[in-house]
């Protein structure tokens, strides 16, 4: 609990201090004027879905190696905690389109392969629902493992293949004055990331000690409703 | 007026900017309360 | 190794399987090189009257000196170019704020009988660089037509 909160309280700081220093500090890009600071929040949620499908994969071949449950929790925590950067990403990156290329989408390679990160993954989810308790960590495995084919593809594709998408940025493209928000609100947003992917993977613990708890208890608590 | 820039714009910037924090506020208030609901159930069990 | 173990592993070694199979298929494949998302004006240009008529996007840049705005607001007429041809455009379209000469463009439209490529839908494609305004404010040409990506995918 304490790691967690002081993790948020860290993430929370940073990508506050960023978040400012992206607005009103950082100066404006030469042709993108003010509109080039959605960069501030776009690119950290990039970063840091693809980092989280990553720590998810790792956690699926642990699940599946070990048969620990814990493995199962975070992964899901993980996945959740993607999915939302992933559908935010979409959106900036579609607003940021809109005031640069004019566009508010285009089925270019990365932007296609990002959408279908987002639903590949929002399919994890679902699976999970459906599988039965028995089943559900090693559905959940296999499907992010298969899932995780299209993170790689969504950092490659524009080196790989012509796109609208720009190739990634570095240090050398990026002036120095826009690096630092950049940086702050990545780390924030991964601090922020890695303690709800814990307290996530809290809930999904609670929820499977609450399924596999003896039967008796369960009678109890419900003559205890009634009374 | 130069050309090729883009004049203004601030109005994408707080779009973007709004989803985002509405967003990771409706995030962090979903598993706040997931969390408390869980930790509610338990209390009841034990 | 017990039942549940082995079924256990036995899940990694195929999900990694099927996973790294779809990766080398995309990433080696003929997937990618069929996968063009537009044409550089040298491609469009060799494939002469072949190009006529069908709905293709054309990738270049602006060619210096060649945009004409004509009199009624929305037609536009210009050049791309990657360096080596160019193509020239009849565009109806507002064109985004960032148009420019020498900006890279991503046109989605016919290629007609008199050569020029007409078009409606009219995307800027900006590179990687991010710059405070200030000097050194005109990219060097073969910086501009690396960042068309012309050569990847081959």
């Amino acid at each position: 609990m304490n790691v967690r909160r002081s993790l948020a309280i860290a993430g929370l700081l940073l990508l506050v201090v960023g978040t400012y220093m992206g607005l009103f500090v950082a100066p404006p890009e030469r042709h993108m004027g003010e509109v080039q600071r959605i960069m501030y929040v776009h690119v950290p949620s990039a970063w840091n879905a693809m980092l989280l499908y990553t720590f998810a994969f790792g956690f699926a071949i642990a699940s599946l190696w070990s048969g620990k449950p814990e493995w199962d929790d975070r992964l899901v925590g993980a996945v959740e905690v993607a999915v939302v950067l992933n559908a935010l990403l979409l959106v900036q990156g579609s607003i940021w389109g809109r005031a640069t290329w004019g566009v508010w989408w285009d089925w270019d390679v990365r932007l296609t392969t990002s959408l279908v990160m987002l639903l590949l993954f929002a399919g994890v989810l679902t699976l999970r629902r459906m599988a039965s308790a028995e089943r559900r960590a090693q559905w959940s495995a296999v499907a992010t493992i298969v899932a995780f084919v299209d993170v790689p593809l969504v950092y490659y594709c524009v080196r790989w293949w012509r796109s609208l998408h720009q190739i990634q940025s570095s240090p050398e493209t990026v002036d120095p004055a826009m690096v630092i928000p950049l940086r702050l609100n990545a780390i924030g947003i991964l601090l922020l990331g890695v303690a709800w992917l814990m307290a996530r993977a809290a809930i999904e613990k609670a929820r499977r000690r609450r399924d596999e708890a003896p039967l008796p208890s369960r009678v109890i608590v419900k003559e205890t409703a009634h009374a | 007026m130069p050309e090729g820039v883009i004049v203004g714009g601030w109005s994408y910037v707080i779009a973007a900017y709004s989803i985002t924090a509405i967003v990771l506020v409706a995030y962090a208030w979903s598993i706040h309360r997931r969390g408390r609901d869980e930790r509610g159930k338990r209390g009841r069990h034990e | 190794m017990s039942d549940d173990r082995r079924r256990r592993v036995l899940g990694i070694v195929i999900a990694l399987a099927v996973a790294a199979a779809a990766f080398t298929y995309l990433a080696m494949s003929s997937v990618g090189e069929n996968l063009v998302y537009y044409w550089s004006p040298s491609e469009l240009r060799a494939e002469g009257s072949g190009a006529v008529g069908s709905v293709v996007r054309l990738g270049g840049l602006v060619e210096a000196g060649s945009i004409r705005r004509e009199a009624d607001g929305l037609t536009l007429r210009f050049a791309v170019t990657d360096g080596k041809a160019s193509v020239p455009v009849y565009a109806q379209a507002v064109p985004p704020a960032m148009f420019r000469e020498g900006i890279g463009v991503v046109l989605e439209g016919r290629m007609q009988e008199d050569g020029q490529f007409s078009t409606q839908r009219l995307m800027v494609k900006h590179d990687n660089q991010y710059q405070a305004p200030g000097e050194n404010e005109v990219p060097k040409m073969e910086d501009m037509v690396r960042s068309l990506q012309l050569e990847d995918g081959d």
